[in-house]
C-alpha cells in the first residue's frame, strides 16, 4: 500500500485533485492540529475549533483547483481557517467563560495546575481582548511558527502590516498579561 | 544608535536581515532598556505557552473520518440532485418542442381567423391600436405588408424547424451521455 504520509504537499495536492480521497486525507491527518490550534487560539472554544477544522477541510476540497502550486498550502489553509474562525465568532453570541483551559498534565500538583490554569485565562481573555487581524497574525507566528513571508502570503498583506500587527499585539499583550510577564 | 525597541519583535523572532540583526546587537550590548524589552519578549512567549490546546481533542483518525463522511455525504446529495436534473432533460426538451408546435398551430390559426374574416393589414393594426402611418390602400402599404408578411412567415418557419432541429440533437446528446454513463465500468 501507498505510503502518503512521506509524499509531499504538492504530491498530495495533484492526488486529491485527481480524485483520490486517500491523499485528501493525508493532508487532513497532516494539517489537523495546525488548524485545530489556529482556530482555537483565535476563537478560545476547542469545540468550535475542531467545528472550523472540519470545515476548512471541507472548503479547502472544493477550492483546491484554485490554490496556486507555487503557493505555500500551509499559509493557505491557516488563511482560509483563520477567516472561517472569525466569521463564526461573528455571527454567534458573545462566548461563554473559560473553558478547556486546565491544563492538567501527569504528576502536576495542584498549585502548578491551578497556575497554569490562570495563566491560560487570563492568556486567552488577553488574546480574545486583541483586534481580530491582530489576534490572527500573532497566533500564526507565537503559536505556530510561521514565517513573516508565509503570514503576509497567507493573509495576502504586504509584511510591513505583519511586523506592525506583530509589534502592536505584543505590545498589548505585554499590558494586559503584565502580572505574569513582569513578575 | 538610537534605541531598536521597533526592531525587536522581528529580532527576537529572527526576522531581520543580517545586517540589522549586526546592528540590534550591537546596541543590545550596550543598552539596559532594550534588553529589558527583549527578556520581555522571551517572558511573554513563555507566558503565552501556557495556552496549551486541549487534550480532549477528538483522534486525528476519527476526525479524518469525520471529514471523510462529510464529504461523501456532501457528494451523494449532489449526485442526487444531479440525477434529479438529469432526468428531467427529455421532460424539458419535450416541453420546448410542443411549445414551438404550439405556437406554429396559434399561428396557422391566427392567420386563418384573419383569412375568414377578411381582414387585412390595416384591420390588424386598427385591432392591435397602432397607427397606419403608412397609408391605407397605397402601393407602399400592399408591398410592405406582402414583403413583411411573406419574409415574416418565411423566418417564423425556418426558426421553428432550426429549433425543433436543436432539441432533437441535443435529446441524441442527452441519450448518448445516458448510454455511456450507464455502459463505464
Amino acid at each position: 500500500m501507498e505510503n502518503l504520509s512521506t509524499k509531499s504537499d504538492h504530491e498530495l495536492i495533484a492526488q486529491s485533485l485527481g480524485g483520490d480521497s486517500a491523499a485528501f486525507g493525508a493532508l487532513v491527518l497532516r494539517y489537523r492540529k495546525l488548524l485545530i490550534s489556529v482556530s482555537y487560539r483565535v476563537s478560545g472554544d476547542a469545540t468550535l475549533a475542531e467545528d472550523i477544522a472540519q470545515d476548512t477541510f471541507i472548503r479547502v476540497w472544493d477550492r483546491l483547483a484554485t490554490f496556486r502550486p507555487q503557493g505555500n498550502f500551509r499559509a493557505w489553509i491557516c488563511r482560509i481557517a483563520s477567516n472561517m474562525t472569525i466569521d463564526a465568532l461573528r455571527r454567534r453570541k458573545p462566548m461563554a467563560d473559560v473553558e478547556n483551559t486546565v491544563l492538567e498534565a501527569p504528576g502536576d500538583q495542584p498549585e502548578t495546575v491551578a497556575l497554569k490554569s490562570e495563566r491560560a485565562a487570563a492568556v486567552r481573555a488577553a488574546l480574545m481582548e486583541l483586534p481580530e487581524h491582530t489576534r490572527v497574525a500573532l497566533v500564526l507566528r507565537e503559536y505556530e511558527g510561521l514565517s513573516y513571508r508565509e503570514i503576509a502570503d497567507g493573509l495576502d498583506i504586504p509584511i510591513g502590516t505583519v511586523k506592525s500587527r506583530l509589534n502592536d499585539a505584543r505590545r498589548r499583550l505585554k499590558v494586559a498579561l503584565a502580572t505574569f510577564v513582569e513578575g | 544608535m538610537a534605541h531598536v525597541e521597533h526592531l525587536i519583535s522581528a529580532y527576537y523572532d529572527g526576522e531581520l536581515s543580517a545586517r540589522r540583526r549586526r546592528q540590534v546587537e550591537a546596541h543590545l550590548e550596550g543598552c539596559a532598556m532594550c534588553r529589558a524589552r527583549l527578556s520581555e519578549m522571551e517572558r511573554l512567549s513563555d507566558v503565552l505557552a501556557a495556552y496549551e490546546l486541549p487534550d480532549t481533542l477528538t483522534g486525528a483518525e476519527t476526525f479524518r473520518a469525520q471529514v471523510a463522511l462529510r464529504l461523501a455525504r456532501r457528494a451523494r446529495r449532489r449526485a442526487g440532485y444531479m440525477s434529479w436534473a438529469w432526468h428531467l432533460v427529455p421532460l424539458g426538451l419535450l416541453s420546448v418542442l410542443l411549445g414551438i408546435l404550439g405556437l406554429l398551430a396559434a399561428a396557422d390559426l391566427l392567420r386563418g381567423v384573419f383569412a375568414l374574416a377578411g381582414w387585412t393589414g390595416v384591420d390588424v393594426l386598427a385591432l392591435l391600436g397602432l397607427p397606419d402611418i403608412v397609408g391605407a390602400g397605397t402601393w407602399l402599404h400592399r408591398a410592405l405588408f406582402s414583403l413583411v408578411g411573406g419574409l415574416g412567415g418565411l423566418m417564423w418557419k425556418l426558426c421553428a424547424y432550426l429549433g425543433s432541429l436543436f432539441v432533437f440533437a441535443v435529446y441524441v446528446g442527452w441519450v448518448g451521455a445516458l448510454w455511456r454513463a450507464r455502459t463505464r465500468p
